[in-house]
């Protein structure tokens, strides 16, 4: 095993999948000498060159549209948006014209196009402008991929799978994420994919079915290993890992095990995904359900203070507090 | 232009004409034609940039270039099909003339809400120059395209790049109800980017031949990696935006009299006869086409409609390889 960051991991399956692949680009602002917004990009240049590393004026429509226009040309595209929210700049260009090409145009080719961006906060008083959840705001554009990793792993499997399966896809990264280390095989950075079709049961267990994805999955992880500890209450904890479109099946069937179901979810409670999810159950009649809750966030921009911010962001103690309330007798 | 050139080109002004008729008539007697938008009066334009266009060149049409997309090997009948959202469309009724699909001939289709295209053409340019395929790309752009923010986002990207791209400003006069000279600062599509580091010309829209040489002309410049070229073309839109349009409210009649007798394809014609061409064979192949073209509506309009069943396959690769609890519930 060898421990790896997040951030790094992105930039190694990069590097092996352009290795690869020949036909391969990576365009996006500031991503050669300084390697982008998270380091993800960092040194790439030094091997690929700057045919393969394209640094970009700030000019979202433009290169959103040649990502995309490249993509139909027969190259493979990741393109890396500075922060998530900037996304909102080009949003006729991911919304009606990527997520809609396919249909519109009953195309047969792959679209071998990667959009990955950071996205939330981590605390550092960036403001409601730099800290959106977009996963809320894409999860009705028919015709995209989105995914959020939540672990070093999923990072892995997920930006190679992006890369690989013929569909535009949303990578959002949780800018808590990039420093993650976890312990991985050398063989999964080498080869691991995911079917973005699935979603994961990251934690079996009987009381409650918890969905987190982000960082969230990671607060939810600790909170339902000091749960079982301290209580000897046994969470379930999927992670959808594909927000869009979402494997429902994993979800309906923990909730039909577990009959109680929270959704964490880091963004505004209206329009969240977790609606969505609750919305589904609900729709289901999982028989003998005998809860379906959210913690969200309030419907806020995020503020810039730090400490106004993090009384908004689900964390470990309201997440424990939470599920004790659901749980008790 | 030689004179295969020459008869190339009033073939398909006529047919692109044609089209035009048989949408007008059909829209006369109660039919319906979705998204139409009539090219007539565009015809030189339209056809000159097509005919200049390589087989393996990328074209990005608007939805008035009928005769582009004829000269880019698309039939009349996937066209019509396209424009009555039928199965004898390029997207077999789903996409439309808004959306026409040809891509083993360059024509990958249509960004449908303006701007986008010219990102879309950047992408297609760096591609080609990525994969040293020698083809360019023809980024023809109406008055409403043209006034968006990403022509200048691109046009920084494709020079700085020496993207293979051409930039063709279709002037017509007119943004739907309003004037390309009251809503551009220039007066013109193109002005504003006189002082940009690209080759920039004017060119009379309605002159089949001038169209096809600049476009001939531009087109050397970008396979000869200098970059990109940015053209504007003078022509006038005889017919209201759509059939809907309430065009006296914003022009004369007067004016498009007098408009309609600068229109290319009596030009055209004049200028064949006065080339040798014989006044009887240039009729004969205007009633012809004229025939054809309604045998091609006729066919188009008989083939079925879009199948509901085939909605969810075009929406993810491989086709209809999503779960079913993506869908909506039943």
């Amino acid at each position: 095993m060898n421990e790896i960051s997040f951030r790094d991991a992105l930039r190694e399956v990069l590097r092996l999948e352009m290795r690869v692949n020949t036909d391969m680009v990576v365009l996006g602002e500031n991503i050669a000498t300084w390697g982008g917004a998270s380091g993800v990009t960092a040194e790439l240049v030094e091997e690929f060159g700057v045919d393969r590393i394209i640094e970009t004026p700030v000019a979202e429509n433009a290169i959103v549209g040649q990502a995309l226009g490249a993509a139909l040309g027969g190259l493979s595209v990741v393109l890396e948006i500075y922060s998530a929210d900037f996304l909102f700049c080009a949003a006729s260009e991911v919304i009606n014209d990527t997520a809609k090409w396919r249909f519109q145009h009953r195309w047969q080719k792959p679209i071998n196009l990667v959009m990955r961006m950071p996205m939330l906060s981590s605390g550092i008083s960036a403001g409601p402008e730099h800290t959106q959840a977009l996963d809320g705001y894409l999860h009705r554009a028919n015709g995209l991929v989105v995914v959020v990793p939540g672990s070093v792993k999923d990072a892995i499997g997920v930006l190679r799978a992006a890369i690989r399966c013929g569909d535009p896809v949303v990578v959002l990264e949780h800018r808590r994420l990039y420093d993650l280390r976890e312990d991985v095989n050398p063989a999964d950075i080498e080869n691991y994919s995911r079917d973005l079709r699935f979603g994961s049961v990251v934690l079996e267990g009987t009381d409650l079915t918890v969905v987190a994805w982000g960082w969230m999955r990671q607060l939810v992880t600790n909170v339902a290993q000091s749960l079982f500890q301290d209580h000897g209450i046994s969470i379930e904890l999927v992670d959808p890992v594909t927000i869009k479109p979402m494997d429902v099946d994993t979800i309906l069937a923990s909730v039909t095990k577990t009959k109680r179901l929270l959704v964490v979810e880091e963004a505004p409670q209206t329009g969240s995904i977790a609606a969505e999810i609750l919305s589904r159950v609900l729709e289901d009649s999982v028989s003998g359900l005998r809860s379906a809750d959210r913690l969200t966030m309030p419907d806020l921009p995020n503020p810039f203070s730090a400490a106004l911010e993090s009384l908004l962001i689900p964390d470990e103690m309201m997440i424990k507090s939470r599920i004790m309330k659901i749980l008790a007798p | 232009m030689d004179s295969g050139i020459w008869l190339k080109a009033f073939k398909l002004m006529l047919m692109s004409r044609s089209i035009d008729d048989s949408c007008k008539k059909f829209l006369s007697e109660g039919g319906e034609v979705p998204n139409y938008h009539s090219g007539t009066g565009q015809e030189a334009m339209s056809v000159g940039i097509g005919l200049a266009a390589q087989p393996g060149d990328y074209l990005l049409f608007t939805y008035r270039d009928f005769g582009m997309l004829l000269a880019k090997g698309i039939s009349a009948v996937e066209l019509i099909g396209d424009l009555l959202l039928k199965s004898a469309g390029t997207t077999k009724g789903h996409g439309g003339i808004m959306h026409v699909s040809a891509p083993e001939k360059g024509v990958v289709g249509r960004n449908s809400v303006f701007g986008s295209r010219f990102g879309i053409g950047i992408g297609l340019a760096l591609a080609s120059k990525f994969l040293k395929e020698d083809r360019i790309v023809l980024c023809p752009f109406g008055e409403a395209e043209g006034g968006r923010g990403p022509l200048y986002e691109a046009l920084n990207i494709a020079i700085l790049g020496r993207l293979p791209i051409v930039f063709m400003a279709e002037n017509n006069g007119y943004s739907i109800s309003s004037r390309t000279t009251d809503i551009y600062a220039a007066g013109n599509m193109s002005g504003m980017f006189k002082g940009a580091p690209l080759p920039t010309s004017i060119v009379d829209g309605n002159d089949v031949e001038a169209v096809y040489n600049a476009t001939v002309e531009a087109s050397q410049h970008c396979r000869a990696g200098l970059g990109p070229v940015f053209l504007e073309f003078m022509t006038y839109r005889i017919d209201p935006h759509i059939p809907a349009d309430t065009q006296y409210t914003y022009r004369t009649s007067e004016e498009v009299e007098k408009r309609t007798a600068e229109e290319p394809i009596s030009r055209c014609k004049d200028r064949m006869i006065a080339d040798g061409f014989a006044l009887d064979d240039l009729a004969i192949l205007e009633s012809s086409i004229a025939a054809d073209i309604g045998l091609a509506f006729t066919e188009a309009f008989d083939s079925s409609e879009p199948e509901l069943g085939s909605m969810y396959e075009y929406l993810y690769y491989p086709q209809g390889s999503w779960p079913a609890s993506s869908r909506r519930k039943s």
